[in-house]
């Protein structure tokens, strides 16, 4: 212990003199990428705004088969007051008309619909069009750079207090989830009192009281519609695009505050698992609810008849009617929206780029491509906490140790040929030389700035053995001194996301390089949620990550950028103590970030982020390996794409294309409320996308355990929807599907035909209208 | 623990990766698994079977050469290859949108019908063609083989000299002879047909049996790779006894050997 205390003090002061010895220069100029489309700036407020309208529609076929029959009330009283107005001139193609179907591929799977547990909905958006939140940074790719602070969403408007410690937020008031139930200051108190504030809760961004400004934050509700935070800080306005997608967009408290263990008899373990994937109609503020899911096949999301946003015209939102989550793998995604049988794709692994570029030059390619600015990064991310984060044994001990050394880290970026990495990918003007620190296709990218160690394997040599390595035992490999890790060769295992080819193809090049170098890097590919549980764990000696949005927007999940809190930074946490050993450059880099996220000053903020890039590429502190541009690939049918999306700068492409305003022109617009085979012959070819063709005309519901009269037990389905003895099981299910037209044609039963026997609605919103697929509330 | 549940409760394990009893899984992928295997399995028999009669019938002609040349670019083009050409031609030559998995989303929950199975077939006739490419080549040049040493027996001649036609010489005297291997074979396929079509289905994510015993060894879900390995060793003694029986079934000789009249 004694000698890894006077090694690390050996190191902290030789790293002024080695930096004299390599020579550092700036990256070079990479060249342009072909295709790329250019952005139209605007200003914040001419994207959307609160107000009532005089009168608001919705499709048809909602109004003939629901309103008429008394299943919902009418579209005026299922919108808020005021509901979020979406203005025409900022839509690309103007307003829209209804239906079509919008189909996605993913390659994750649901876990459950418990976000706020730490379950995954499978990526890919899903989760971003259920979960709305309280304010949005995605759109903010298109608005000017002086006008960026996030966009309100679920809360309206804010003010801050004259000390600028106290945030006051009003939230958006009459909005109803999707099962009718009104929102409120509640669902954000209990997401702030029981998930964040409940330690044994990790929800699946991570989000903890520190992403909000740790001890000293509080929220309070004022009234049903307006909260108040406090700040120890003062004017803390990087709080607000932390309350954006995923850190902030609250769950029903109605429905989770029952099922957790402060409230009910369940274990942690029984409320993250309370809704599996196969409970559909969990309760959303989003567009779209998921009302199928068959596994390893798809999930099937229909409109929500409570969505509280409209378009000026005072037509509810969303137009298209139906979301598809084709459960596939993710290199499927690219060949599926190429081919056309999926509409939306993140063209962001670089194998598919050449192809996927060739098909969609021909003028019958289904799908347009258009490419962005270089945002998509890999960093090598070394585990700096020395301090026992992760409980780490002799050996993981010794590489954070050089993990902390500034001559290691040089030489192992000496050691990499980016230029090598880069081609293993993809050939072509695409990828550019990365060493770290901020994408360059960032707005506050400074080529200047940025320090970069060229390709010297030589020099990387000798840096090693000033670091004190060297190959003892004659093997090509490196070791240890004697008395750390008994004087074994260095082995550093790589952890990287199996699921990825790009992740992988990456760390066989490291490693190959790094053998050459003397370093013995032994990979490990572990699948994405297995990743970020050792991730937070601490349980890894480097990670091979794509950069988040942190080092391409900057201004979204700031706090990742250091060490600012004791758990906020990915791979540099506190040890045991509750202490982040942080290096002297680091407090640097933590001064920089904080004062980053207090100030006002654009300017300031410009030249903070130049002093941040300086100091953090000068000392290696990520090992950059590749950068390139990435593509959005969009079926040519879609209306209202804003032009130069890029596929990840605040957030993903699919939140910030704002899908709820995308819109398809059906050849024919006269199929109003109509007899399903009016309807099927006036619909396009999209219409036979839609999930059962020949039941389009459905709605999500209630869920039966909520429901007045309802036993609770999702695992096993809603035993009282079964029929009752005598009645022929397929005859029942039909009419319990609530399709109207089937029942009205088997003698005119209507509304209550989907109710359980017995029960009674508590309002009218809550009565079912649905499409539960009955075969899969049955337990198997 | 797992062995005492499974025999005590009938209970498999947990699934860490899909997040519900591994018999839930097991039970999802085995029936589609069957279905599709039964079927490139009985296409690929008859087909291969149909092959090596017209081969060992005609020998040395161009037909038993062109025969032979197919079966051994069926035995030899790795399926994950033919898979991958086969995706890309039919995306990106031939403009299928269709592509992946079993249905289309549009028939996916729907009930059965006519339409439904058009789909299906739309969606799974390249994996049905590659496995039946594949699995010919063996049953052709076995039965060839057994049919050209039974053409040259001595029964064979002696039904010839009665006078019967050459086709039911063939087919009524020699081949049922012949087929005794293949039979045997069946026995041991069963439990290649459940994981044989890893590749394919992988490649046209397919959720079979295959992709998910791979799936659950790359992330370390250690009781559904336990429960498909007990379920394939299962397949594999059920298959042999079907065989046994089949076998008993066919050749009277076995019968009387048994005991059996």
């Amino acid at each position: 212990m004694n000698q890894l205390k006077t090694l690390a003090l050996l190191c902290a002061f030789g790293s002024p003199l080695a930096s004299f010895a390599a020579p550092a220069t700036t990256p070079p100029v990479p060249a342009d990428v072909p295709g790329t489309t250019k952005i139209s700036f605007v200003a914040r407020d001419t994207i959307e705004q609160y107000k009532a309208l005089p009168n608001y529609q919705e499709p048809d076929w909602v109004t003939e088969q629901f309103v008429k029959t008394g299943k919902l009330p009418p579209v005026a009283a299922r919108l808020p007051k005021e509901p979020l107005v979406f203005k025409t001139a900022n839509m690309a193609d103007g307003q829209g008309v209804y239906g079509d179907t919008l189909r996605h591929v993913i390659g994750a799977r649901p876990e459950g619909w418990n976000n706020w547990a730490g379950q995954t909905q499978g990526w890919g958006g899903i989760d971003i069009g259920m979960y709305e939140c309280l304010t949005r940074t995605a759109p903010l790719f298109q608005v000017k750079a002086e006008d960026q602070e996030p966009l309100p969403n679920l809360a309206r408007s804010w003010a801050w207090s004259a000390d600028g410690h106290k945030l006051t937020m009003k939230l958006i008031e009459g909005a109803k989830w999707s099962d009718g139930q009104a929102f409120g200051a509640d669902d954000l108190i209990f997401y702030w009192d029981d998930i964040i504030n409940d330690s044994k809760i990790t929800p699946l961004a991570a989000t903890s009281k520190g992403t909000f400004g740790g001890e000293g934050t509080t929220l309070k509700k004022i009234d049903d519609y307006t909260v108040q935070w406090t700040f120890k800080d003062a004017n803390a306005r990087q709080y607000l695009f932390a309350m954006a997608y995923p850190n902030f967009c609250p769950g029903p408290a109605h429905v989770l505050k029952p099922q957790h263990p402060r409230y009910s008899k369940n274990t942690y373990d029984q409320f993250k698992n309370a809704f599996p994937a196969k409970y559909m109609n969990f309760p959303v503020m989003g567009a779209w609810v998921p009302v199928n899911y068959r596994p390893d096949d798809i999930v099937v999301l229909r409109r929500n008849p409570y969505y509280w946003k409209v378009d000026e015209s005072g037509r509810q939102l969303p137009y298209v009617d139906e979301l598809h989550y084709k459960l596939s793998t993710w290199a499927d995604r690219d060949v599926q929206t190429v081919a056309g049988s999926a509409d939306f794709s993140n063209l962001e692994q670089p194998e598919n780029f050449v192809a996927s570029l060739r098909r969609s030059a021909e003028a019958s390619a289904p799908a347009r491509l258009a490419f962005g600015g270089r945002l998509i990064g890999y960093n090598l991310r070394m585990n700096y906490s020395a301090n026992g984060w992760g409980a780490p044994d002799e050996r993981g001990q010794a590489v954070r140790e050089l993990n902390r050394n500034l001559d290691f880290r040089k030489a192992v970026t000496m050691a990499l040929d980016r230029r090598v990495l880069n081609d293993s990918l993809v050939k072509g003007p695409f990828t550019a030389v990365y060493p770290g620190g901020l994408d360059s296709g960032s707005s506050y990218y400074d080529r200047s700035s940025t320090v970069y160690y060229p390709t010297d394997l030589t020099e990387a040599k000798a840096l090693l053995a000033k670091a004190g390595l060297k190959d003892t035992d004659n093997d090509g490999f490196v070791n240890f001194p004697a008395s750390m890790a008994g004087g074994k060769n260095v082995e550093i295992v790589l952890m990287v996301n199996s699921e990825y080819a790009t992740d992988k193809t990456l760390a066989e090049g490291v490693i190959s390089q790094l053998q050459k170098l003397g370093l013995r890097v032994i990979l490990s590919a572990v699948p994405g949620n297995q990743r970020e549980s050792l991730s937070t764990d601490g349980k890894f000696d480097w990670s091979l990550l794509r950069n988040l949005t942190e080092l391409g927007a900057v201004a979204q999940n700031t706090e990742q950028l250091a060490p600012i809190g004791p758990k906020t930074y990915g791979n540099h946490r506190a040890g045991p103590d509750g202490q982040v050993d942080l290096m002297p450059f680091e407090s640097e880099l933590v001064k920089i970030i904080n004062r980053f996220i207090l100030t006002t000053d654009d300017k300031e903020r410009v030249d903070l982020m130049k002093k941040y890039q300086k100091v953090a590429t000068e000392n290696v502190y990520t090992t950059g390996l590749s950068e390139y541009a990435g593509a959005l690939i969009i079926n040519k049918r879609f209306k209202n794409i804003p032009v130069g999306t890029p596929i990840l700068l605040f957030n993903w492409a699919e939140d910030s294309i704002i899908r709820e305003r995308v819109w398809y022109p059906r050849r024919s617009r006269a199929s109003s409320s109509c007899s399903r085979r009016r309807c099927r012959a006036s619909l396009g070819s999209t219409a036979r996308q839609a999930d059962h063709r020949l039941r389009h005309v459905r709605l999500p519901c209630v869920p039966p355990d909520l429901r007045a009269g309802g036993p609770r037990d999702p695992q096993r389905g809603d035993l009282r929807h079964h029929p009752g003895p005598g009645r022929r099981l397929r005859g029942l299910s039909s009419q319990s599907d609530g399709f109207p037209e089937r029942s009205q044609q088997r003698g005119g039963r209507r509304g209550g035909a989907d109710l359980p026997q017995g029960a009674r609605p508590r309002q009218i919103g809550a009565r079912a209208l649905c499409l539960v697929d009955q075969r899969h509330r049955h337990a198997r | 623990m797992w062995i005492s549940g499974i025999v005590m409760h009938g209970d498999f394990g947990h699934s860490l990766f899909y997040n519900k009893p591994v018999a839930e899984v097991v039970a999802e992928r085995l029936p589609r698994t069957l279905a599709l295997a039964v079927v490139c399995h009985l296409l690929a028999s008859t087909i291969g079977i149909g092959f090596g009669i017209l081969a060992a019938t005609r020998q040395y002609s161009w037909i038993d050469s062109l025969l032979s040349f197919i079966s051994f670019l069926g035995m030899t083009v790795p399926r994950f290859l033919m898979a991958l050409v086969l995706v890309y031609l039919l995306v990106f030559k031939f403009d299928v949108s269709e592509i992946g998995n079993f249905y289309s989303p549009a028939y996916g929950g729907a009930p059965w019908s006519f339409g439904k199975f058009v789909d299906l077939l739309q969606h799974t006739w390249p994996v049905i063609a590659i496995a039946t490419f594949g699995g010919l080549a063996y049953n052709m040049r076995v039965m060839r083989g057994n049919l050209l040493d039974t053409l040259n027996a001595q029964y064979v001649e002696t039904a010839k000299a009665k006078g019967l036609s050459r086709s039911a010489v063939v087919l009524r005297h020699a081949v049922p002879n012949a087929l005794h291997p293949l039979v045997m074979y069946q026995g041991v396929v069963l439990p290649y047909m459940l994981s044989g079509e890893i590749e394919t289905a992988i490649i046209f994510t397919l959720p079979t049996v295959g992709p998910a015993i791979v799936g659950s060894m790359a992330v370390g879900d250690v009781q559904v790779t336990a429960t498909f390995m007990l379920v394939l060793a299962a397949t594999l003694l059920l298959g042999n006894i079907l065989a046994d029986l089949a076998l008993a079934w066919l050749d009277p000789r076995v019968r009387t050997r048994l005991g059996v009249a």
